[in-house]
């Protein structure tokens, strides 16, 4: 689940894949979509909270990556490298959505197949006020630090602590009342 | 309440992976195609070294050499040169708003593209928004040929420099890393 978690599974296929892709074989990079579009989405949308949005951040993500992967040294893994990608255009696309979003706090509409096995949880971090939800999402669930948060969200390292804090303890108190 | 213990046993037993309830591939290949397309009419630009990363700095940094000596230098052709009893001094303060603000962010601009040493891939775009930048500030530029000291326009002008000169720290500070 953490940053430090994403080995690649298999290296060699997957090196195979990011190659042919990188000479523009598209077939080689559905089966990168296919592999990875599972962690992308879910950052996406446990981020955005709103299933559309998540799904047209999933495409930029791997509009980004078709485009960036001349670039791609091998310096980190490739599924290091996409997620880099994928957490920062989840978070600008986030910034975008702060400064449009009315104060709500209402429940999201997500099916709950999408959500997987936790659908209870996954539910009420989504209901998550928007800036806990990123700071919880990226610090309990991506293994980013408060500093890097901090830096990623624009605000003071502080503030991310105590949205932290608050975020858990909305979630203890909703599962509660559940 | 749920304990501390019992809400970290949940977050732990969160998949790391969601699946969209729709498949995204047949909407995502067309903008992969069209992507393809349109960078093969730029690998010309991109392969042309005299736009890489160190010439573009070079640019910058030439632009403001010019924009310098041109602003110490050039007087208008009908005064005739006073007596110098102390040496010249360059101050910015002495210049019209716009040349003073166009100086000092050039300037700045200047040395941030020299400490430039690689570009994370996420600011791949860098140079064309650069250029966006550009094209808005030689808009305001011209509007204040217009209207020579125009409050509003020179706000607008610091707000644009501004803004550019942070995004541009931004990737500076992204190949650092």
């Amino acid at each position: 689940m953490l940053r430090s978690d994403y080995t690649e599974q298999s290296a060699s296929p997957m090196d195979d894949l990011v190659s042919l892709s990188q000479q523009g074989d598209l077939k080689a990079f559905r089966q990168l979509y296919q592999q990875h579009s599972g962690r992308v989405y879910a950052v996406c949308l446990r981020l955005l909270a709103d299933r559309s949005k998540a799904e047209d951040a999933c495409q930029e993500v791997f509009v980004k990556v078709w485009q960036q992967l001349a670039l791609f040294r091998g310096d980190s893994s490739f599924t290091t490298w996409l997620h880099s990608i994928a957490t920062r255009t989840a978070i600008d696309l986030w910034r975008q959505d702060k400064l449009l979003r009315l104060a709500t706090e209402e429940m999201p509409d997500i099916a709950g197949a999408e959500l997987g096995q936790s659908r209870e949880l996954e539910q009420l971090i989504l209901r998550l006020p928007h800036q806990a939800r990123a700071v919880f999402v990226l610090f309990a669930l991506e293994g980013y630090q408060h500093q890097e948060i901090a830096e990623l969200l624009g605000i003071a390292e502080g503030s991310s602590k105590s949205q932290y804090h608050r975020a858990r303890q909305l979630l203890r108190e909703w599962l509660d009342e559940n | 309440m749920k304990t501390e213990q019992e809400l970290d046993a949940l977050i732990a037993g969160l998949s790391s992976e969601l699946k969209p309830s729709r498949d995204l591939w047949p909407e995502l290949e067309p903008r992969l195609a069209e992507s393809a397309a349109a960078e093969t009419k730029v690998i010309a630009i991109k392969t042309n070294k005299w736009l890489s990363v160190p010439f573009a700095s070079a640019y910058v940094a030439s632009a403001a050499s010019v924009l310098l000596a041109v602003t110490l230098f050039w007087q208008p052709a009908d005064l005739q040169p006073v007596a110098v009893t102390a040496p010249l001094a360059f101050n910015p303060q002495l210049l019209d708003a716009e040349t003073a603000i166009v100086y000092s962010f050039e300037q700045a601009k200047a040395e941030q593209l020299a400490s430039m040493k690689t570009v994370d891939p996420v600011y791949a775009d860098w140079q064309q928004q650069m250029a966006q930048w550009q094209q808005a500030i030689g808009q305001v530029q011209l509007a204040l040929k217009y209207n020579p000291n125009e409050a509003l326009l020179l706000k607008q002008l610091r707000q644009l420099y501004s803004q550019q000169q942070n995004y541009l720290q931004k990737v500076v500070q992204s190949g650092l890393v």
